[in-house]
């Protein structure tokens, strides 16, 4: 037999012991089957226990307990079965719901309209942030992700931030990034100017 | 309201039962019921060891496979998907719950007090030993592993083919004689130590 030994017959053992194995390769595998009959008593094996198990019933319920199960089956499958009719009526709700809410905000803007026509616009009270003392915060707990960001005492840069012209800033030096060692590249232009690192440059070899 | 279009055929094959139960006729949901719950009932019951809870499983298990009926139409008979939906269902209730009592090693089973009918058929003496027997084997049952035993008795419970526990389970063939082959090795043992038989 031109059978291999790598356990080719782990589809085809379950399909014999089941009569449903092909005819034409049959006799393939009762001559394997001859030489292992440890896999022949298996199978028997396996097939005596299932007899056992089965042969050997178990409680069986009253037909009252029968007949409850249905009816919870019935109307469990009754709550559940029909998603796409409640999800129809659902969308009907919602839909209705949001034309209600575009009405109420339409008729709600025109009469808030008329009333603004008539009366003076309130003045926005801008709220400004109190600045407050580092002394004054107790930082109870924080992300150890936020605490490089966290700067504590006086703010690095006083005043506004503004952007700047390529013309505003005179390059003294521009040197390697003495910890990733990228070069960084100057563009000037109309545009603000824009430092890019854009490679890499190993130290020279001596 | 649900429309009946046609009636539903005398003698229907399961497809044509699920595709009644959808169109909402109560009758197709009856014999799909009559069909199936023995085995489905015995497949949770070995799984539990419990009636009532077997029942619960029984009852998840069926509204669980007629409300997914899309997850596994076309891929498998109803039946295995079924049975595959009560074991899970069963498998779930018994993690919930934990195994009761029933089948502890060591407590005794009184089941044909409350079903007399079961003794019924055979003779008193006969019975004892068909409820010894019953009770090893679920003891047997409870030392393999859980993917041991829910492929076991879908096998000899549910009366399924290796091909259709492969299929039930979502697993291979292999897999299934692999599993298969080391809960029979087990039961052996378990019972050859106790009880030969």
């Amino acid at each position: 037999m031109s059978r291999n030994e790598d356990n080719p017959d782990r589809e085809q053992r379950p399909a014999f012991g089941e009569d449903r194995f092909p005819a034409d390769s049959e006799d393939d595998l009762s001559e394997w089957l001859r030489e292992h009959p440890e896999a022949h008593g298996d199978m028997a094996d396996l097939q005596r226990m299932r007899e056992l198990y089965q042969s050997v019933s178990v409680p069986q319920p009253e037909e009252a307990a029968w007949t409850a199960t249905l009816t919870r089956i019935a109307s469990g499958s009754r709550l559940r079965v029909k998603p796409a009719l409640r999800r129809k009526r659902l969308g009907a709700i919602l839909s209705l719901t949001a034309a209600a809410a575009l009405v109420a905000v339409l008729l709600a803007r025109s009469w808030w309209t008329g009333q603004s026509s008539t009366q003076p616009q309130p003045q926005l009270a801008e709220e400004v942030f109190p600045v407050v003392e580092a002394d004054d915060v107790t930082i109870i707990s924080m992300d150890a992700r936020d605490v490089a960001a966290l700067v504590v005492g006086e703010p690095p840069i006083s005043g506004d931030l503004e952007f700047v012209q390529a013309a505003d800033i005179r390059v003294i030096k521009c040197q390697r990034c003495p910890k990733c060692g990228n070069v960084p590249r100057l563009a000037q232009g109309a545009v603000p100017m824009v430092v890019t690192s854009v490679a890499r440059v190993d130290e020279p070899e001596e | 309201m649900a429309t009946l279009t046609a009636p539903c055929p005398t003698v229907a094959s399961d497809e044509q039962l699920l595709a009644c139960h959808a169109a909402g006729h109560r009758q197709a949901l009856e014999e799909l019921f009559r069909r199936y719950r023995q085995p489905a009932y015995h497949v949770a019951y070995r799984l539990l060891g419990h009636e009532a809870d077997a029942l619960d499983a029984v009852q998840e298990g069926f509204i669980k496979a007629l409300t997914h009926l899309h997850s596994f139409q076309g891929r498998a008979s109803f039946k295995t998907w079924l049975l595959r939906v009560v074991s899970n269902a069963a498998l779930d209730l018994g993690r919930q719950r934990g195994r009761r009592e029933a089948i502890s090693l060591d407590a005794p089973q009184t089941n044909e007090a409350t079903h007399p009918q079961l003794l019924a058929a055979d003779e008193a003496g006969q019975g004892l030993e068909r409820a010894d027997l019953r009770r090893l084997l679920e003891q047997a049952l409870a030392s393999l592993s859980e993917v041991q035993r829910q492929t076991f008795v879908l096998y000899a419970d549910g009366e399924l083919s290796y091909r259709e526990v492969a299929e039930a389970m979502g697993t291979s063939i292999g897999t299934v004689m692999s599993r298969l082959f080391y809960a029979r090795q087990r039961l052996r043992a378990y019972l050859d130590e106790r009880d030969p038989v």
